[in-house]
């Protein structure tokens, strides 16, 4: 073959160029990071030929190429043309059909197999040792394995805060319901609202367009919430919701603050006697809104409060960690809920978001 | 506790002034976070689906916001033309400010008194106007 | 003069109660009803006052007055010109922004063209904007605290604002801030509508003073209504075009001089130090710092000279297109629910902000003839405040100096805490990286850093220097907003260069304005107000760099502009709460049921 161009044969000289042992370490480590940066998105993504390029700085040779199943490689740079350019397409299309290497130096090929199937074709063009290349060939599978596993962690990610939504407690609707079906024949005017209420409030839980709501949207979903909850509870639930109207328009993901509050009734009203209190206050805070759900019940242990948002706190608490996982989700991890609790002192619950936040928008 | 409970200060502290709320011991609650906050959490920011318009009619919506600009740059340009003719009218035509309307200079009334019904029959005109290009535009969308 | 007590009081009384109302809105126990009440009635009208009650400053309440005395028709440009930011405001930004959810000016950068970098830049400009606009109303009140306690150093009035607004931040009293800051509206509009209607009454009914004073209309400079004894505080230079006898005690020309002098138009102007003292006898004619027009003709009529029409046009293209990048403006809009309501905002605010600057026309022509002294001094940014206790006899003056005192408090402040808050959200987020998040912090900085400023920068008309940073964000934000609204091919690069060349202008024309201030004033009226070259200029590199680089338009911009442009009916950003909850009217008979219980 007419392709290496004036190079001379494996012979001592070319020893020397044997990549490892010349080069520094660092800047084979940063060109192996680079190249898994950029096939990220696979060989048919858009990093495809700078990650070609990084290979061919690695193992110092003149072309590189990778091909995807298309069997049409991306160069870097592109192979002299004419019958060099033709030797490479043919002998990838070969090793596309035998899934084997092929060619002999300086050409070579060799497949890449990701999770045991043929992904692509590597193809060198130069003065390589094979050990290298081939070396070169499985840091380029491992890197695309690790990018096909990130893409299936984001939608497994996207899969499970769909799974995350919170769902109408059924203890609720029994409640409801009873209390509703108590107050027909006596006060039918009132059952008539709150079975208004009720339906309201299902409709907002079920019927989902988007992602995100507006604070606007929740807060009134959570006032029809305790409504119905007033009706259960009479004289035992006082509440009070506060809202600033500079964050009414903040766009929030579904149902984040009536988990909240019904856990507030739940763990902090309904076990005590007495009158309890509940607090839902929405306040601007510098370019974040603040949120707050406060009760003045049993509060709990603060240890028993890190187990809950952790996820380790029994079933019948997931409402809180689910709320606190979603919220990361979108907003990053600084943005978790924070509960301030003692046993006995109340509880208060915090959720912290940003006015604005790339893509998060209700529709 | 790590840097993410150390938020705005005053959280914990409870403010003073607080109603009924507000046991005397209310300070020994203690606040809790995640602190695992290694937990891998990716951060998502999936861009809400659009709906199936975008698709629909690129040209509709390219039109559409054509014809919103043409009524802005029109109804602004009016309001342009007035104020920015005054200046060179003054300029080249002096015997103007001798000129008064029951004892007030011409020019004071043209720059200081005059613009303001204006604008805000301006505003008005393109208000209403802008609202019933979106209306229309509803409709024909929806239909 | 002693110190006026009222004032005080006034200004005492508007602290507390903006404090106590911030408080009260955002602290107190309410019943779930408010809500509801609060949901419903959250409409354009009430955000209107909100958006002209953060935006009527130092620069309307009391420079417009001062501006007007001074340089009488070109004036009138400003309360105009502040006015018509709102029209292009609503022509062209205010719906679309609102619905691309950005709730800063670096949101919107980021939001259009998803550039963090463009990001960074956009907030470093608007803490720079936003401090530059802080600067003049702290000095404003220095001088209006120097104008009620006579002998209270400068600073004291800066201090006093900071203070207020920092409590205010750091009380909470900053969290639901519609409400104070509509109330701080119908307050200004009170504090400067009630002394102008009295002082009015007075004086149609003195006959128009005809006697003393020159009529506005003659060909002659203003007089001095009484025996009149002045100090000079900073260095002036006077002109004369009427021979004047007064007694000098200081340094005039150069001098030391001690007694009566002679001052002739023909030896004019007359340089004055800091610290000299000039007495003048009623009816002698009023020597005015020089540039501003010297007799009542020259005053009344627009100016013919070239130089300042230019200075007109660009003081126009300013003001018309800097409304829109100011940062506490765009922040009070994402109170709207979505674009429609938006624009119902602006239209409002439009005829609040009409009523208003009708007063302070009224209060500077009024001041022209009878406080002409500060012509002398160049302080005449202080005339709102002197004129009552010239013209309103006995207890009224005071009273009604206190009361427009007690206004132009409202004025300092609301802007100021508008300001400060938007600058230290944008300071929090991006400024102090790593997600410290100490929102406290930054408004401290935001606060901090515009006190010491005011403190050491000479004071210039407010007016003026507000001007300059409607000029900063006309030359930045205007471009990148009215482009990356209406023109799809914007990219991240060209909103950037056209940012760093227009605000690169804009500053080092400030710079050159602040060496000229120092070495003999030579600058150019270009230089003072620089809009007409540096607004197209950055328009200008905005599109061609845009254009060079058009692989950088963003993936999703046919998305933006839908979400920014389709109708809120349409449903890409709405509040869909209609079609989830079921009908308006279903909604408001379940909340008056409510009501019933």
């Amino acid at each position: 073959m007419a392709v290496s161009a004036g190079r001379a044969p494996d012979t001592a000289p070319a020893r020397s160029r044997r990549p490892w042992a010349r080069t520094d370490p660092v800047a084979v480590l940063a060109a192996a990071r680079h190249i898994a940066d950029e096939l990220r998105d696979g060989l048919a993504g858009s990093g495809a030929r700078a990650a070609a390029r990084g290979v061919r700085r690695l193992l110092d040779v003149d072309c590189v190429g990778l091909a995807d199943l298309s069997g049409r490689p991306v160069w870097a740079p592109a192979p002299p043309p004419g019958e060099g350019a033709e030797a490479a397409n043919a002998l990838v299309e070969q090793v596309l059909h035998s899934e084997s290497k092929g060619g002999r130096p300086p050409l070579l090929a060799l497949p890449l197999h990701v999770h045991h199937e043929l992904a692509g074709v590597l193809v060198v063009f130069g003065n390589a040792r094979r050990s290298a290349v081939r070396e070169a060939a499985a840091w380029v599978v491992e890197a695309l394995e690790r990018g096909r596993l990130e893409a299936s962690a984001e939608q497994a990610a996207q899969a499970e805060l769909r799974a995350l939504r919170a769902e109408i407690s059924p203890h609720f609707v029994y409640n409801a319901l009873t209390v509703i079906s108590a107050l027909v024949s006596s006060e039918p005017d009132r059952s008539r609202e709150l079975m208004i209420d009720f339906a309201d409030y299902i409709r907002y839980s079920l019927a989902r367009h988007g992602e995100y709501t507006t604070v606007a949207d929740e807060f009134h979903a959570i006032e029809t919430y305790l409504a119905l909850q007033r009706a259960v509870l009479g004289e035992r639930l006082a509440v009070q919701v506060r809202v600033a109207p500079e964050v009414l328009a903040v766009a929030v993901p579904y149902l984040v603050l009536q988990p909240l509050v019904e856990n507030a009734i739940r763990h902090g009203i309904e076990p005590r006697t007495g009158t309890g209190h509940v607090t839902v206050r929405g306040e601007a805070e510098g370019n974040d809104c603040v949120i707050s759900v406060e009760d003045d019940g049993l509060g709990m242990d603060p240890a028993l409060a890190e187990e809950i948002l952790a996820g380790r706190g029994g079933s019948d608490s997931v409402g809180l960690a689910n709320v606190d996982r979603r919220l990361r989700h979108v907003y990053g991890p600084w943005y978790g809920l924070v509960v301030e609790t003692g046993p006995g002192e109340g509880t208060r619950v915090v959720v912290r978001i940003p006015r604005f936040q790339p893509g998060v928008m209700p529709g | 506790m790590n840097r993410h409970a150390a938020g705005p200060p005053g959280r914990d502290g409870r403010e003073p002034g607080k109603p009924y709320r507000d046991p005397p011991t209310a300070p020994r609650r203690k606040r809790v976070v995640l602190a695992d906050s290694r937990a891998p959490v990716t951060v998502l920011r999936t861009v809400v689906e659009l709906e199936e318009q975008t698709s629909y009619g690129e040209a509709l919506v390219t039109n559409f916001i054509r014809s919103q600009l043409k009524w802005s740059v029109l109804l602004g340009g009016i309001v342009l033309a007035y104020l920015a003719a005054l200046p060179a009218l003054f300029y080249f035509v002096p015997a103007l400010t001798d000129v008064s309307v029951a004892g007030v200079p011409l020019p004071w009334l043209l720059v200081g008194v005059a613009p303001f019904p204006l604008l805000f029959g301006v505003a008005y005109w393109y208000n209403s106007k802008a609202e019933r290009q979106e209306q229309a535009f509803v409709a024909l969308v929806e239909k | 003069m002693e110190a006026n007590i009222l004032a005080v009081a006034g200004i005492a009384l508007v602290a507390v109660a903006t404090f106590y109302l911030g408080y009260r809105t955002s602290r107190s126990p309410s019943t779930t009803q408010d809500f509801l009440v609060a949901r419903r009635t959250v409409r354009s009208r009430r955000n209107a006052a909100a958006v002209s009650g953060e935006y009527l400053s130092a620069a309307s309440f009391i420079g417009v007055a001062g501006l007007v005395l001074k340089d009488g028709a070109d004036a009138l440009w400003y309360p105009v010109g502040f006015t018509v930011g709102y029209l292009a405001l609503m022509l062209f930004v205010a719906a679309p922004l609102r619905r691309s959810g950005a709730y800063t000016l670096p949101d919107f950068c980021e939001a259009r063209l998803g550039s963090r970098a463009l990001r960074g830049l956009a907030a470093a400009f608007v803490v720079f904007i936003g401090i530059l606009y802080v600067v003049p109303q702290l000095q404003a009140a220095g001088l209006s605290i120097t104008k009620i306690v006579p002998g209270a150093p400068n600073w004291v009035g800066a201090l006093l604002v900071t203070v207020v607004v920092i409590a205010n931040v750091f009380g909470g009293g900053m969290r639901a801030v519609t409400v104070v800051q509509a109330f701080q509206y119908w307050l200004k509009l009170f504090a400067i509508a009630a002394p102008t209607f009295v002082l009015c009454v007075l004086f149609i009914g003195e006959g128009g003073r005809g006697s003393v004073t020159t009529g506005l209309t003659e060909p002659l400079p203003p007089t001095f209504a009484e025996n009149t004894t002045l100090d000079v505080r900073t260095p002036v230079l006077l002109e004369v075009t009427e021979p004047v006898h007064l007694a000098a005690n200081g340094v005039v020309d150069g001098d030391e001089v001690s007694g009566s002098v002679y001052w002739t138009p023909m030896s004019s102007p007359y340089e004055v130090d800091a610290d000299t003292q000039l007495s003048f006898f009623a009816g002698s004619s009023v020597p005015v710092v020089a540039g501003a027009p010297p007799t009542n003709d020259l005053w009344l009529a627009p100016s013919g000279d070239g130089e300042d029409v230019f200075a007109t046009y660009s003081l126009m293209l300013a003001l018309f297109l800097g409304t829109m990048g100011l940062p506490h403006v765009l922040v009070r809009f994402y109170t709207n629910p979505d674009g429609r309501a938006a624009r119902r905002t602006t239209l409002h605010v439009l005829l609040l902000l009409g009523v208003f600057y009708l007063f302070p026309i009224l209060l500077g022509a009024l001041s022209r003839l009878y406080v002409p002294e500060l012509l002398v001094t160049g302080r005449t940014d202080a005339a709102v405040l002197e004129l009552p206790s010239k013209l309103a006899p006995g207890i009224l003056g005071p009273i009604l100096a206190a009361v427009l005192t007690a206004g132009a408090f409202a004025a300092f402040l609301s802007t100021s805490s508008g300001l400060v808050v938007s600058v230290s959200g944008v300071l929090s987020t991006d400024v102090l990286r790593g997600r410290v998040r100490d929102f406290r912090f930054a408004t401290a900085v935001a606060g901090g850093a515009p006190l010491a400023l005011a403190i050491v920068l000479r004071p210039s008309d407010i007016s003026l220097s507000v001007g300059m940073s409607f000029t900063l964000a006309a030359s930045t934000f205007c471009p990148v907003l009215l482009l990356g609204v209406w023109w799809r091919k914007l990219t991240s690069v060209g909103a950037a260069a056209g940012m760093v060349v227009g605000g690169g202008l804009v500053l080092a024309a400030l710079v050159l304005n602040a060496v000229s201030g120092f070495t003999g004033n030579w600058a150019p009226a270009l230089l003072l107000q620089p809009a007409l070259v540096t607004v197209p200029v950055a328009f200008l590199t905005v599109i061609l760099v845009s254009r060079a680089t058009q692989s950088k338009v963003p993936a999703d911009v046919n998305q933006m502009r839908l979400r920014m442009h389709a109708p809120d009916g349409l449903g890409f950003i709405r509040d869909r709460a209609v079609a989830r909850f079921g009908s308006a009217e279903e909604r408001a008979r379940l909340a008056d049921g409510r009501h019933r219980k």
